[in-house]
């Protein structure tokens, strides 16, 4: 019984969405979506602007809410009793577009504070961590900064960290490279490429292509709130299986 | 002209004064707390609090300072101090709250969503992660709160209150020395004002970082 279980979840994939539907008012912004997303995969999902990449990545932690459907993370189906669970929220871990940081408190605070809050660490634990991973990050020297004083390709860099030390078994990215200067994206980019080659389950919506192409294990095309394909990333680039797909790569990589 | 008036009524200028900062910091004191509160009650999602909480702020905002105090006076027979410090707070805790729910319009949704995101309670993410913002931003508009409170506090001299301008009033009535009177009120409310500016600049440095 206990192994049978055991070997099920090992199969069991990490997110997994069933017909999920999600309205904004008269606005149908997810349409019967199925997802499976193993653990370790690093998947990217792309599409025009609108066809509710965000929003799926957003019902992942529970910062949307499906009205139909059920999505199951880690092994568990999402409801309220799940979302309010700290210790499940804290396993997914979240980089927006912008404004991740704490405005009003140092990279260093920034960075221990949810370990300490929400984990219990010591300031000790938690200043530690957080500056080896700064090091890593090659942002050691920022550790008593305000994000305020950061280039936007440190402020999502130290937000990657901060993510990172509350160990969690999923990584979600929100567009972190739109809002960047052309010359900021590629730290940024690294920063995800070594967390992919870590192992790191990732969801990353962005249109970066050459980013998609190099370290996605799946790239999810959406358009108008459907999934429209799922293609390992080799052939989604090579021979894209729709017209819609192929008709969004011809503009996005031919800009 | 003759200054040397307000040096023979130093002691009554000193008393008005005193009266003045008691009664302006027991209502910047009482209208911070209270405007803050419902500010805050305001920003919650839910159609019943903010709708309260608007209604308060028309309310107050919509009637002068010196119409409350007389109906406090007269009509509800409070005794002068609490009817002034009542009306001090209740009318500028209006403008408060509506400053703190601005404060908490300039936060960025993904502050809130972070540390939810993160395991935060929504009442840590409040306190933690909120408030701290919203304060930063409108530490300005909070100085001219506080220091339109010290000006209003004057109006409470109609019923009687022997604060700042009614003892200028007073040197005046016994000395006929109207000019010399009005310049020392105008010196003394600007000075309170500049020390409450300074204070809210010093506030600012010290948790905020300039």
């Amino acid at each position: 019984m206990t192994a049978a279980a055991g070997t099920k979840d090992e199969a069991e994939p990490i997110i997994r969405f069933r017909s999920v539907d999600k309205h904004f008012g008269p606005l149908h912004v997810l349409k019967g979506v199925d997802l499976d997303v193993r653990a370790g995969a690093v998947v990217v999902v792309c599409g025009p602007s609108g066809s509710g990449k965000s929003t799926l990545l957003r019902c992942i932690n529970g910062l949307e809410r499906a009205q139909s459907g059920t999505i199951t993370v880690m092994g568990r189906t999402l409801d309220d009793r799940v979302l309010r669970s700290a210790d499940f929220r804290a396993e997914i871990g979240l980089v927006f577009q912008r404004f991740s940081l704490y405005p009003h408190m140092t990279v260093l605070r920034n960075l221990t504070f949810a370990p300490r809050k929400v984990r219990g660490e010591t300031r000790a634990q938690a200043e530690g961590r957080a500056r080896e991973l700064l090091e890593r990050v090659g942002l050691a020297d920022k550790i008593g900064a305000y994000p305020g004083e950061l280039s936007g390709g440190q402020q999502q860099r130290a937000a990657i960290v901060r993510a990172l030390l509350m160990n969690p078994r999923i990584m979600l990215f929100d567009e972190p490279t739109s809002a960047l200067d052309p010359e900021m994206i590629r730290e940024v980019l690294d920063v995800m490429r070594d967390l992919a080659r870590s192992g790191m389950t990732m969801i990353v919506v962005t249109h970066e292509m050459g980013f998609a192409r190099e370290v996605a294990d799946l790239v999810v095309f959406m358009d108008q709130g459907e999934i429209v394909e799922t293609a390992p990333a080799a052939s989604f680039f090579s021979h894209p299986a729709t017209e819609r797909a192929r008709k969004f790569l011809d503009k996005v990589l031919h800009h | 002209m003759d200054w040397a008036v307000l040096w023979d009524y130093r002691q009554v200028l000193i008393d008005g004064l005193g009266l003045t900062v008691a009664l302006s910091a027991v209502a910047i004191g009482g209208s911070f707390v209270l405007g803050t509160t419902l500010g805050c009650i305001g920003s919650l999602p839910g159609f019943v609090a903010r709708r309260s909480v608007d209604t308060y702020v028309e309310a107050m905002r919509n009637v002068p300072v010196v119409a409350k105090l007389f109906f406090l006076y007269f009509v509800l027979g409070f005794d002068a101090i609490p009817a002034g410090l009542i009306a001090l707070v209740s009318h500028q805790s209006a403008y408060i709250a509506d400053v703190v729910a601005s404060g908490f319009r300039t936060v960025p949704r993904e502050q809130s969503e972070a540390a939810w995101s993160q395991g935060l309670a929504r009442h840590e993410v409040f306190v933690w992660v909120l408030l701290p913002q919203v304060f930063r931003t409108i530490m300005p508009p909070l100085t001219s709160q506080f220091i339109e409170v010290v000006k209003n506090s004057s109006v409470i001299m109609l019923i009687g209150v022997q604060e700042m301008t009614f003892q200028t009033q007073h040197i005046e009535h016994q000395t006929f020395r109207g000019f010399e009177a009005a310049t020392a009120v105008t010196v003394l409310y600007l000075v309170l004002a500049l020390a409450i500016a300074l204070a809210m600049t010093g506030l600012q440095r010290r948790f905020f970082g300039g």
